[in-house]
């Protein structure tokens, strides 16, 4: 960084304004004061509480920019095979009912009904929405991705599960995400399967596949305790098993769109994750490696640490600078501009060598390509990250 | 006093960690709002740094080094946090959507390089906060990150290298994918 740059940075920094620290925290250190060890009253509760009011009151797994942007499906080559399953089935005899849709099956109560027709998820890769079992209500229907102006609601649905008696169930699945994913909360087994309970209100089972999914009840307060018990034993009932979409190699290739502007091939034989690793600017969507990738170890290793003879390659997606100046780009990529960068060593991580691209993806989008090569046979898997770089397809569809 | 110390539970102890805390508690919550970015989350890990303070009393010999060791715990939080959010992050869906309104949050709509550094790995904008907004040396970056020092100048040269190339654009470089 050239000094004047570092002196901008230096001053801006000093130059933000920020609050002071809240009525709340210094009442907290009163409280340590006076009554000793008081119990943890963190805030997150009241945050969510007070953000979730509007269109579905489910809290639901919101991966990155995707849902923030509402951005939806880049070229999708029409060879591609669909990114997510049928939409799943529920029978409709009386009693307790069985819901069935890929990987999953659980038996429901009477009372429940399957409304997960209300519900259009956007086609991301790693992620698909499961289910929405509601009781006492009809929910009012939901487009995670809309753009355009809300259709009127029928007057007798609702959005949220407000009242006694009404309670709302959602089931997420993270398809493909690192094997060596921590999860918060208590650890548990639901069905004989690995589980976390996070809250009162979310339980995230790992499945035969490694797939997660994500269980969220909306419910009054009044209720939660009550219909938290009955969603236990809801839960009691799971089936789950491996699944996947179907998939073809062309030429040995396989293509994958994980939905966000972007799609690339990369060799039948690699392995593939779908990260769920979100920072403040960016967040992971899709990895692709020739061989099987190791969690790291240390704190100076930041994704994964890569194998002998393997080469690995991470697709990230930021909301970038204006700048940098496109027109002075190095690289093109997928026909967009992009800058190079090359690493050395790095060792944290395993890798012989490091190389990053940033591309423009949809201004101020961009998306950033890491890759980390280590031998021996480093021509070959440079050779093949290029191959994987060479195919790369920017653009929206639709 | 060492005996006082080794209880960790004592009244005069724990009450003088919270006097320097107290002193400390605004550059305290505005840290750890420049690490997580976001004002309600702040609030929750300060609290909590101030808890496990409470808590480890003991293990503070020396007054006098109570910034670094508090800056330890704190940004030991923050990091957790960090941890947790970049495995799997829960949010309300509207919450999503909503314009974002925390002063956290939005420093990076203030300029180019503010943006380039909201923009990096947490560990890397971890270093260039401590050093450049906290004004702490490299060596006391990595007493409150417990990292060797070469690891701390690595970080930060990286850090920088990627700020410049999103502010400045590439200085050097042939065509190439």
């Amino acid at each position: 960084m050239t000094p004047d740059l570092e002196q901008r940075l230096r001053n801006s920094l000093r130059e933000i304004t920020l609050p002071a620290a809240p009525a709340e925290l210094r009442g907290y250190l009163d409280d340590l004061r006076v009554r000793g060890e008081p119990e943890v009253q963190l805030q997150r509760g009241r945050r969510v509480a007070l953000l979730g009011a509007a269109a579905a009151a489910l809290l639901v797994l919101a991966i990155g920019t995707v849902l923030m942007t509402g951005s939806r499906g880049p070229g999708v080559p029409e060879a591609s095979p669909s990114p997510l399953p049928s939409r799943p089935t529920a029978t409709t005899a009386l009693g307790p009912r069985t819901f069935v849709a890929p990987g999953i099956t659980f038996d429901y109560p009477a009372g429940w009904t399957d409304q997960s027709a209300a519900v259009e998820y956007p086609a991301v890769g790693g992620v698909r929405f499961v289910a929405l079992i509601a009781r006492g209500m009809t929910v009012c229907p939901v487009r995670y991705d809309a753009t355009g102006a809300p259709t009127p609601q029928p007057s007798t649905c609702e959005s949220a599960a407000d009242r006694p008696g009404t309670a709302i169930v959602s089931i997420l699945e993270f398809t493909h995400p690192y094997p060596w994913l921590s999860l918060p909360g208590t650890e548990t087994t639901i069905a004989g399967y690995s589980a976390w309970k996070q809250n009162a209100t979310t339980w995230m089972i790992r499945s035969p596949d490694e797939g997660l999914y994500i269980v969220t009840l909306n419910a009054p307060s009044t209720d939660l305790a009550a219909v938290g018990d009955s969603i236990e034993t809801m839960l009691g009932s799971l089936r789950l098993s491996a699944w996947e979409t179907a998939t073809i190699a062309v030429d040995g290739k396989l293509h994958e769109d994980p939905g966000r502007g972007f799609s690339f091939d990369y060799p039948a034989g690699w392995s593939r994750w779908y990260p769920q690793d979100i920072s403040t600017m960016d967040s992971a969507v899709v990895t692709v490696a020739s061989g099987l990738l190791a969690p790291c170890t240390t704190d100076s290793c930041q994704n994964y640490v890569t194998p002998p003879d393997t080469v690995a390659i991470q697709f990230r997606i930021g909301n970038g600078p204006t700048s940098p100046d496109w027109s002075t780009a190095t690289a093109t990529i997928g026909g967009q501009p992009a800058f190079k960068a090359d690493w050395g060593p790095v060792n944290a991580a395993g890798a012989d060598e490091g190389h990053t691209w940033n591309v423009r993806l949809t201004d101020p989008s961009v998306l950033g390509i890491y890759a980390s090569v280590r031998g021996p046979g480093l021509p070959e898997l440079r050779a093949a990250m290029n191959a994987v770089l060479y195919s790369i397809r920017i653009g929206r569809s639709q | 006093m060492e005996g006082a110390l080794a209880t960790g539970r004592d009244t005069n102890v724990a009450e003088r960690v919270l006097r320097l805390a107290d002193g400390g508690l605004d550059r305290a919550f505005r840290l750890a709002g420049l690490i997580l970015g976001d004002q309600h989350e702040a609030e929750d890990a300060t609290q909590e740094a101030l808890l496990r303070a409470w808590q480890s009393a003991a293990s503070l010999r020396d007054p006098a080094g109570f910034g670094a060791w508090f800056d330890r715990i704190l940004v030991n939080v923050c990091r957790d946090r960090l941890r947790r959010r970049g495995k799997v992050r829960l949010i309300a869906i509207e919450a999503a959507a909503l314009p974002s309104r925390d002063p956290f949050r939005d420093i990076a709509d203030r300029d180019e390089v503010l943006r380039a550094m909201t923009g990096l790995g947490d560990d890397e904008r971890l270093v260039i906060l401590l050093h450049y907004w906290a004004d702490l040396t490299l060596e006391a970056v990595a007493e409150r990150l417990g990292w060797p020092v070469g690891t701390v100048k690595s970080r930060l040269h990286r850090a920088l290298d990627s700020m410049r190339l999103r502010v400045e654009g590439p200085t050097a470089g042939g065509p190439s994918i």
